[in-house]
């Protein structure tokens, strides 16, 4: 396959490092630093604007199967993957920072394939470290009203050595998978789980967090402090909202932290500095469970975090803009430090391998959860599922009608335009999209 | 000394208004000619009203634009005109003096409902009909009104409905703020004609029940009878009473709700300020009620009676369905403050209005937050809506000068009813109290089944002075007060 990547900063290098055995890659870059930190690839480079016609044609964009915008600029990676689309190339991916580009994508795809925000990326996934924390892995759907998460059971879990059928479990969520040495089975009533056994759920955000807690006894924390009202901390805020948490979010901007308030209706939005001690005391920052420091610099991060462990956080999540840093960050005692560069170079190389949007591949690739719209002719439309001509490996998760979140039992029918969460095993995978 | 107001495009304007007004004298001179009543004066004040615009209008020929500074005029003198104009059949059949004349008519525009005429019963029709039409125009709003019919307004439009609707930004439905206010027209007209079918098939007299709808929505509070509602049957009054609290409504929701997907009463629920003003209502009638309740034997008559009341006097109706001037102090004293509170905003009510006071309640509120954590932001919404610092200001400051005005026309009433003697604190407060937020009754010698005739004319001048400057909340007739208004 034929990549052309533009931009080689930290994300654009990580991508060609990840594709360059398997794949021809071709790098755009302008500045002469990041070209000659590709040398030790195995990459063809071209000096040049990617967001230039003849600089794109000059490095085969026309014949590319697939071209990578990531540089550090939105409007640059949108210019540049819908230039490429009209010279001819198959696949474009652009990287954004703003979620707002992302809207308008969704609607006007702008000669744009796929785009990736890193905002949503990183936000979602702080998200699940911090709100389910039992969970191996975790996807969200539609836009976040719908979980699926992974979850090794362990000894001690009230779930073990009963029948599937005897379990009470949360209204709003259901058990869609089990996982067993590798085998991928979709569990029927009289299934029974096992230790060591991966439970894949499917449901609400608070169901499957819910779950999760009666699987393992480990709870969610109620009170979360976010330290830097940026882009990742107010995604991060408005994704716990929806998860109905109310977070406290430290901004040091004024008018900044004045917007932030309005726009987050169920956050405690606090104008301070994340390194106020005698603010922090006087909120009792330090009984939160869970703390995140996305501010724009790392010092600030790593500072506010260690603040943050030393005034009693229980789990302490910095953000880091260089990636060189994630491993000095968790030497010195920080939890969890994530990227948003690292995020989203590896959404894009995981995309690239799958190529399919909507799509997430669980344990390496036995099984994969699609979500898709419900085509008028679709057979199953009207059907009752108990009934219907969906194949043994699949099992519907969950159904999203409107506004509506239904976590669908036999008797329940899918509707055209309906928006249907599928897991299934991967020989299923392909008769499954053909059916929708 | 160079004045920086446009008076000519101004008074241009006014005379427009003017013009158009005179067409609303041919309603009662139908009604007289229907029910042979003397016609002259009908046709006298008309001609009055078409000659000064147009004689006006042609003095002051211009094509100019009026700008906002130029609206406070237009609307303040506007008031004013209308008022005085619309006296003049009053005293030609020779009902009222002149001053007493211009209370009423201003009582009537400005939709507060406070009489000087002891004797309805014995009225004419058409002038009964005109107090009523003159509370049914004045509820939409004499501009709002001249917006919608006339082409020559609308240019202009914008800045004259912010100065005759001021307070919270006026809601738009349409780009057009002319579309708008058809909009909003064509819903008052749609609830009038209801209202009056409703009336119909209560048993009410065709001509009672288009008078007392034109007063009803328009929460005025004129009504036929001397005293009040409470010659009809109690099935009317509780019409009457759900009616008023239409009237209280923001005449948007209706037709947001008439186009809402959801059904019409998702529109409702969803909006804060409705639920405000019901958990309001239910409260203040439920107090009321239990003090009512030593009064009357009956439980419906009791929870009629003070459900009723307290309907009337929040929307600032100012109907009656009993004299509540025997109920015990603390009803009055439940009535007083609700007459500090009135309906909401974009409806026919006056007073301070509920949005305003929502407003003011979640200041407090976020102030006790915010001892408790100096560092946090918090922002005030309405529903989803949050409301700018600079609005939140203009409630407040809204709030002390309403309260200030009516602390200082207390004084002042008191002074002048003192010459006389015989008045007691609480009356003279109620009036004012009544006058400012167009209510229309109050307590004593103002009471509901009393009237304001025997009050010395200074007095009745200044309650009239207080109605306008209601009507208008207050800025708009102030700024006119200013040296820097005319001279920059």
């Amino acid at each position: 396959m034929l990549v052309v990547v533009i931009g080689a900063g930290q994300v654009g290098q990580s991508i060609a490092q990840a594709l360059q055995h398997d794949h021809n890659v071709i790098v755009i870059e302008r500045d002469k630093d990041n070209l000659e930190a590709l040398a030790e690839y195995d990459v063809m480079t071209v000096e040049g604007n990617g967001a230039s016609l003849k600089v794109l044609q000059e490095a085969g964009a026309d014949k590319a199967d697939l071209v990578i915008a990531c540089t550090n600029i939105d409007e640059a990676n949108i210019v540049a993957c819908s230039g490429s689309k009209q010279l001819g190339a198959a696949f474009t991916i652009a990287r954004v920072h703003d979620t707002e580009y992302l809207d308008t994508w969704e609607r006007g795809r702008l000669g744009v394939d796929f785009m990736v925000c890193s905002e949503v990326l990183t936000s979602e996934l702080i998200a699940q470290i911090i709100g389910v924390p039992a969970a191996r892995e975790v996807h969200a759907f539609a836009e976040g009203r719908i979980l699926l998460a992974e979850l090794l059971i362990e000894v001690g879990s009230p779930l073990v050595a009963q029948p599937l059928r005897a379990l009470e479990l949360p209204q709003g969520t259901m058990i869609a998978s089990i996982i067993r040495d590798g085998r991928v089975i979709i569990p029927k009533g009289d299934d029974v789980i096992k230790i060591g056994d991966l439970m894949v759920s499917v449901g609400t955000p608070e169901a499957v967090g819910q779950l999760n807690r009666q699987a393992t006894g480990q709870s969610t924390p109620q009170n979360i402090v976010i330290i830097g009202g940026g882009r990742i901390g107010f995604r991060l805020a408005a994704t716990l909202e929806r998860q109905g948490l109310r977070p406290k979010l430290i901004e040091a901007e004024s008018e900044r932290s004045r917007w932030l308030a309005e726009q987050l209706p169920r956050s405690q939005v606090f104008q301070s500095s994340g390194t106020d001690l005698e603010f922090l005391e006087a909120e009792r920052i330090g009984e939160c469970e869970a703390g995140v420091c996305v501010m724009d610099r790392d010092e600030k991060n790593l500072l506010s975090a260690l603040l943050l462990k030393s005034l009693g956080v229980k789990k302490v999540i910095a953000g880091v803009v260089d990636t060189h840093l994630i491993k000095v960050f968790e030497r010195v005692g920080i939890d969890v430090a994530v990227s948003a560069r690292k995020v989203i170079a590896e959404e894009i190389i995981r995309f690239t391998k799958s190529r399919i949007t909507g799509v997430s591949i669980l344990e390496g690739d036995r099984a994969e959860v699609v979500e898709m719209t419900v085509s008028r002719k679709s057979p199953l439309v009207g059907v009752p599922l108990k009934e219907s001509c969906l194949p043994r490996e699949a099992i519907v998760g969950a159904i999203v009608r409107k506004k509506q979140v239904i976590i669908p039992r036999g008797d329940d029918a899918v509707q055209s335009g309906d928006r249907v969460i599928i897991f299934s095993k991967k020989e299923a995978a392909s008769e499954v999209e053909r059916l929708l | 000394m160079k004045l920086v107001v446009d008076v000519r495009s101004s008074v241009h304007v006014i005379a427009i208004l003017l013009q158009w007004f005179a067409l609303a004298f041919l309603l009662p001179v139908a009604v007289a000619f229907f029910y042979g009543e003397i016609l002259w004066p009908w046709l006298l004040s008309l001609g009055v009203a078409l000659l000064l615009g147009t004689g006006l209008r042609v003095l002051t020929r211009t094509s100019r634009e009026i700008r906002a500074r130029e609206a406070f005029l237009v609307v303040g003198l506007g008031w004013l005109l209308v008022a005085l104009v619309g006296c003049l059949p009053y005293i030609w059949l020779g009902v009222l003096s002149p001053i007493d004349a211009l209370f009423e008519s201003m009582s009537g525009f400005t939709t507060t409902g406070a009489t000087v005429i002891a004797h309805i019963e014995s009225q004419s029709r058409s002038l009964l009909f005109w107090r009523a039409l003159s509370q049914w125009l004045g509820g939409m709003g004499i501009i709002v009104l001249a917006i919608a019919v006339l082409p020559r307004l609308a240019v202009g439009g914008r800045q004259l409905v912010e100065a005759e609707v001021p307070g919270l930004e006026m809601e738009r439905l349409a780009p057009h703020i002319r579309d708008t206010i058809r909009t909003i027209g064509k819903v008052y007209l749609s609830l009038s004609l209801a209202e009056v079918l409703v009336l119909l098939v209560t048993g009410v007299s065709l001509y009672e029940a288009v008078a007392h709808t034109f007063t009803t929505l328009a929460t005025g509070g004129f009504g036929t009878r001397s005293r009040s509602i409470e010659p009809f049957s109690p099935l009317t009054q509780w019409v009457i009473t759900f009616f008023m609290v239409v009237g209280g409504t923001n005449f948007a929701l209706f037709y947001r709700g008439y186009r809402a997907k959801l059904g019409f009463g998702s529109i409702f629920v969803r909006d804060e300020e409705f639920r405000f003003y019901m958990a309001t209502l239910l409260l203040a009638s439920l107090l009321l009620f239990v003090s009512l309740l030593r009064l009357y034997p009956g439980v419906e008559e009791a929870l009629r009676y003070s459900t009723f009341q307290v309907v009337s006097i929040m929307t600032t109706t100012g109907y009656a369905s009993t004299d509540f001037n025997e109920w015990g102090s603390t009803a009055k004293l439940i009535l007083l403050a609700l007459m500090f509170l009135g309906g909401s905003a974009g409806s026919t009510a006056g007073s301070i209005k509920l949005v305003r006071t929502l407003l003011i309640f979640k200041l407090i509120w976020r102030e006790i937050r915010q001892l408790l954590h100096p560092q946090a932001v918090i922002p005030i919404r309405l529903g989803s809506r949050v409301i700018s610092e600079e609005a939140l200001k203009g409630v407040m400051i809204f709030a002390i000068v309403y309260v200030t005005i009516f602390a200082l026309g207390s004084i002042l009433l008191m002074l002048d009813l003192e010459r006389v003697g015989g008045v007691q604190v609480p009356d003279a407060v109620s009036a004012v109290a009544s006058a400012l937020g167009n209510v229309g009754p109050g307590f004593g010698i103002v009471g509901p089944m009393a009237n304001y005739a025997t009050l010395p004319e200074t007095s009745k001048l200044l309650l009239t002075a207080l109605m306008w400057i209601g009507r208008l909340e207050i800025f708009p007739v102030i700024v006119l007060l200013t040296r820097s208004y005319w001279r920059g």
